[in-house]
């Protein structure tokens, strides 16, 4: 391992300090917790506008507007005019371009929403009931697959549709088989959420292995 | 007429010729145009963001709120990350790189000791919550609840390499529990209800777009 | 004692799974991955791509998801560049262009031959959500006038001939939420017909699991788990296989907390009953 810089044994000892500071929440709130949140909010709020200015602002508006492109007078006008926001006198000019941010959401959800998100997935969903493998043999493993994801999905979606009163055969065991369908999915969906929150513990236990615990033994064994 | 029609007008304005764009192909330039202001106006929130935790900190520094300490360090913190990632420039101050958020400036120094390691430790705090809530709340007391607690068992236990190992010394070779979870649990039960889930939610989100672009929708324009 | 341990102290529980995660951690054990279809798909769509073809990666995480996600992408980077292919690097997230700093740097430690400009290049953040895949795909030299050093896309020498999105062989997010995996499916993918490899946290995994058994994208990696079967494909030596063993100890933990819990339960009730 190469020897590491004076300016990353700091920062390995300020980012060890910040990371002991945030578990120490772990014991209950307290001011060390309290001063790391605070820096935390600090430099992500700076870092969000840095990024911002210099990713898009500068190229989108001011560069534009150094080559009299004067259409980009536009996006700069309603930009400016959503920071009139902050008082309550003036917040009603903010309404342009939250309104425009607004109208475009709207077109891109209908637009592209409709073939991504319905017609492809209810075209996905259309599978065969009785599946054959290559040779032409019944292939049941995918048949009983087939026959869950379409009456799964059919029940599901009997389910989410509440103008009727789930009553009845259709209706009312359709719902209740959805119910049950709705339920094996999203217990799928907790274990992968266990996953990944064990995930990030893991992330900060490999700091401490492979980043800070190496800089102290260069210390050590440099000392 | 300038705080609710020009508003609801512009609205939409915005949305139709988005819309009309895709599927008149001349007219795909609107949607280039569009596209980027949408981008600038964006950039501006973050920059609505910076100035407005300057006035709310400012307020209970300037009034001594308990706790005002805190609320410094946060606008110092701000600030100084503001200096390094952007001011720096403009006041003339070197730093390698074409700009000030490049690789080896201290904008990227900040972001690798500071912005990673408090990010990261923040949400890694949910691991022991998770534990902790499901231990206290995740009871078997229903049928529903049972297939949950079923369903989350078999992806915790047999979707990692210790189980598959358990699974595979304790069961025939051809009982493969990979295979079972990918295909059953995931390919069967998860996308059946992952679709049912979606298309519903993405009808509805299509259904408001239409009432907000055509005015029926004005929760999102807030009170007089 | 039965109360006692329904009231379990949560800071024991904390302390439970705190060296769930460090033993393995410190004491691996080299257990076998067994590598799913959806991974190896997205492998595949790397490897079959002949050299000289362009990929667009665009690095939709922060530091909080990093470790899901940078192993697999600094995989992928790593099998490109083993077959001289040429990755583009953006974000949609703008902590995403950070890291693509950190990926960039990781890549000249491993391929000191690779060049910037001629192998790699960063065009950076852009703020905008989905209005970016929009207008990338109308207008791409208008998203990306310049790298984020200054330089025109005409003269950076991998793009030099780029003028469309469709010039690119193959697109792949690592996606940690929004913006990322949802708006490249339905603008990149859907509307422009770009093959989409997509790289989430475990989190969202059984969410996109539908659009790769749709066929709208051409792979899917999950979580560290799936990022740990990426590796063992490429033959990467990463921290996403080493993980998976101090994630095998902490779900057993969580699970063994779970079935504990609902023993002292039913026990309580039973208690209860025969009083």
């Amino acid at each position: 391992m190469e020897p590491l810089l004076t300016n990353e044994i700091v920062g390995l000892w300020i980012a060890s300090f910040l990371t002991v500071c945030v578990f120490s929440f772990l014991l209950g709130d307290n001011p060390f917790y309290k001063f790391a949140e605070h820096v935390y909010v600090g430099v992500s709020a700076g870092y969000w506008m840095c990024v911002g200015y210099w990713g898009t602002i500068k190229p989108e508006i001011v560069d534009k507007l150094y080559a009299r492109d004067w259409i980009a007078l536009i996006p700069l006008a309603l930009g400016v005019m959503l920071l009139f926001q902050l008082s309550s006198k003036t917040s009603w000019v903010s309404r342009w371009p939250l309104c425009f941010l607004v109208g475009m959401y709207a077109g891109l959800q209908i637009v592209y929403t409709m073939d991504a998100m319905i017609i492809e997935q209810v075209q996905a969903s259309i599978k065969p009931l009785i599946a054959y493998n290559t040779t032409g043999g019944f292939d049941l493993w995918n048949t009983v697959i087939n026959w869950i994801l379409v009456f799964g999905l059919l029940t599901g979606m009997i389910y989410f549709y509440f103008s009727v009163p789930h009553k009845g055969l259709v209706f009312g065991t359709g719902a209740r088989v959805g119910i049950w369908v709705l339920m094996i999915a999203l217990g799928a969906s907790f274990g992968y959420t266990v996953m990944a929150r064990i995930s990030l513990l893991i992330g900060r236990m490999l700091f401490f292995r492979d980043d800070f615990w190496p800089m102290i033994q260069q210390l050590w064994g440099g000392a | 007429m300038l705080r609710r029609q020009i508003p609801l007008f512009i609205t939409f304005v915005s949305g139709l010729l988005l819309i009309v764009q895709y599927y008149i192909y001349p007219l795909n330039f609107i949607g280039k145009n569009l596209a980027g202001w949408f981008q600038a106006i964006t950039a501006f929130a973050y920059v609505l963001a910076a100035i407005s935790l300057f006035a709310v900190n400012g307020k209970k520094i300037r009034d001594r709120a308990p706790g005002w300490i805190y609320n410094l360090v946060l606008l110092l913190s701000l600030v100084g990350t503001l200096y390094i990632g952007l001011f720096i420039h403009y006041l003339g101050q070197g730093y390698p790189g074409y700009q000030p958020i490049d690789e080896g400036t201290y904008f990227d120094w900040m972001f690798q000791y500071i912005y990673n390691p408090l990010s990261a430790t923040m949400f890694s705090l949910t691991a022991f919550f998770i534990a902790s809530a499901s231990y206290r709340a995740f009871k078997a007391r229903s049928v529903e609840s049972t297939l949950l607690l079923g369903s989350a068992f078999l992806v915790m236990i047999f979707r990692v390499p210790l189980g598959e190992a358990i699974w595979g010394a304790v069961m025939p070779t051809s009982w493969d529990i990979t295979v079972f979870i990918e295909d059953i649990i995931m390919g069967g039960f998860n996308n059946a209800g992952q679709r049912a889930i979606q298309i519903a939610s993405a009808i509805g989100l299509i259904s408001v777009s239409l009432k907000i672009i055509l005015g029926v929708e004005r929760s999102y324009l807030g009170g007089d | 004692m039965l109360d006692k341990l329904i009231n379990l102290d949560r800071r024991i529980i904390y302390l439970i799974v705190l060296l769930s995660v460090i033993i393995p951690l410190m004491n691996p054990m080299g257990l076998e991955i067994k590598v799913t279809d959806s991974v190896r798909a997205s492998y595949e769509a790397y490897e079959k791509l002949p050299p000289d073809s362009l990929i667009l990666m665009s690095i939709d995480y922060g530091p909080s998801t990093a470790v899901e996600l940078e192993p697999m992408a600094l995989a992928a980077c790593d099998q490109a560049m083993r077959h001289n292919q040429k990755v583009a690097f953006m974000a949609l997230y703008p902590e995403g262009q950070a890291l693509i700093n950190r990926l960039i740097a990781r890549i000249k430690t491993l391929h000191p031959d690779k060049e910037y400009g001629v192998d790699f290049v960063n065009l950076g953040y852009k703020a905008g959500n989905e209005a970016v895949p929009l207008k990338m795909g109308l207008d791409f030299r208008g998203q990306f006038p310049t790298d984020t050093r200054g330089t025109p896309l005409s003269d950076v020498d991998m793009l030099r001939n780029l003028t469309q999105l469709k010039q690119f062989a193959l697109v792949a997010t690592y996606s940690a939420g929004f913006p990322g995996a949802l708006e490249h499916i339905r603008i990149t993918a859907s509307e422009y017909g770009m093959p989409l490899v997509v790289g989430t946290t475990a989190v969202q995994t059984p969410q996109y699991f539908p659009y790769y058994d749709s066929k709208q994208i051409v792979g899917l990696i999950g979580g560290l788990r799936g990022a740990a079967e990426y590796e063992k494909l490429s033959g990467f030596t990463g921290t996403a296989t080493g993980g998976m063993e101090a994630q095998s100890f902490a779900h057993f933990t969580v699970a063994g907390l779970i079935i504990l819990a609902n023993i002292l339960t039913f026990l309580r009730l039973a208690r209860g009953r025969e009083k």
